[in-house]
């Protein structure tokens, strides 16, 4: 009997106490003041894939791109305002592709729009992911997540289309012009 | 009577692992309740077909209606200039070809630009993805 029992006794250790303590009110903090703006945020990524929200893209990349092309539709404009010379002047050949660069345009910021949306998943994804295992990160995911993913999605594309587009179009004006003064030297002699 | 052998203390504080236990079942409670839905949600979307013809879908209806406002914005400076509005069958010939060739890039781009998208998820991420189709 004397011996006793030859389990461990309990050790009562302060600082781990105090450590599991803090985190305790960290995960309090972190319920009270970032959950809420993950639920935001949350529902704000449900509603990126709606029907209005690439309505919108498609207008603003129109927008924006008759805004970065405004000599485009001033040629269209002029080379229509030739009177009766508007056929042979290319008009429409230039209406036709400017209506080109604009459907392809929309048509990336579309895409684009998709792209944000299966970010802004990924991001929430990544978010609860730190929740998990780094506790109060995560807040700048939601940040950079929001203005990267605009950026990427639409201004970057739609740059990086635009200059693809530039350089299509130099090629294209060019080769007009030669053809156009190869037709010019024939109808002179 | 004597002779006890020296006391021995556990290696852990035992309210302190508890509240630590605690803390990990809530916030593993909390990942299921609101992210693990969303880690399905794309799968899902990584899965559905859906998403394509959306897009295809989408790649038309843009080029129909981009052709139809130039084309609209093209017959009112012809009218301004005391031209007819209508299109000559030339004109209708060019812009039913451009047209055409328009929605096709525009459905052929969608249909790439999905499936690349897919893969671009399944293999770890769009952040990357995107760094690389805008370099």
């Amino acid at each position: 009997m004397g011996g006793g029992s030859k389990d461990p006794a309990p050790k009562v250790h302060p600082e781990e106490r105090e450590l599991a303590k803090i985190a305790k009110e960290q995960w309090a903090e972190y319920k009270s003041k970032y959950v809420p703006l993950e639920n935001e945020w949350m529902n704000e990524v449900a509603g990126y894939d709606s029907a209005q929200s690439h309505e919108r893209a498609r207008n603003l990349s129109i927008a924006e791109f008759q805004h970065a092309n405004p000599n485009r539709f001033a040629e269209m404009r002029d080379s229509v305002g030739a009177g009766n010379a508007y056929k042979g002047s290319g008009g429409f050949g230039e209406a036709l592709k400017t209506m080109d660069n604009a459907t392809q345009v929309s048509n990336k910021a579309s895409l684009g729009v998709t792209d944000r949306y299966a970010r802004g998943i990924e991001s929430v994804i990544g978010i609860g992911q730190g929740v998990a295992t780094e506790g109060l990160m995560g807040l700048g995911d939601v940040a950079e997540s929001a203005v990267q993913g605009r950026i990427d999605n639409l201004k970057n594309r739609y740059e990086w289309e635009q200059g693809k587009r530039a350089m299509g179009g130099a090629f294209v004006g060019g080769a007009s012009r030669y053809g156009l003064s190869k037709f010019t030297d024939k109808g002179d002699k | 009577m004597g002779g006890s052998s020296p006391k021995t203390y556990e290696s852990f504080d035992r309210v302190a692992a508890q509240e630590r236990a605690d803390l990990a079942r809530s916030e593993w409670d909390d990942y299921k309740t609101r992210f693990a839905p969303w880690e399905d949600r794309l799968i899902a979307f990584n899965k559905d077909p859906g998403v394509e013809e959306r897009a295809v879908e989408s790649a038309r209806a843009g080029a129909h209606n981009q052709f139809a406002v130039g084309v609209g914005e093209y017959r009112r400076n012809k009218m301004r200039l005391g031209e007819s509005g209508l299109l000559d069958e030339g004109e209708k010939r060019g812009l039913a070809l451009a047209k055409v060739k328009a929605s096709v890039q525009a459905v052929n781009d969608a249909r790439a630009y999905t499936e690349d998208r897919r893969e671009k998820i399944t293999s770890g991420g769009l952040g990357t993805a995107a760094a690389r189709r805008n370099a």
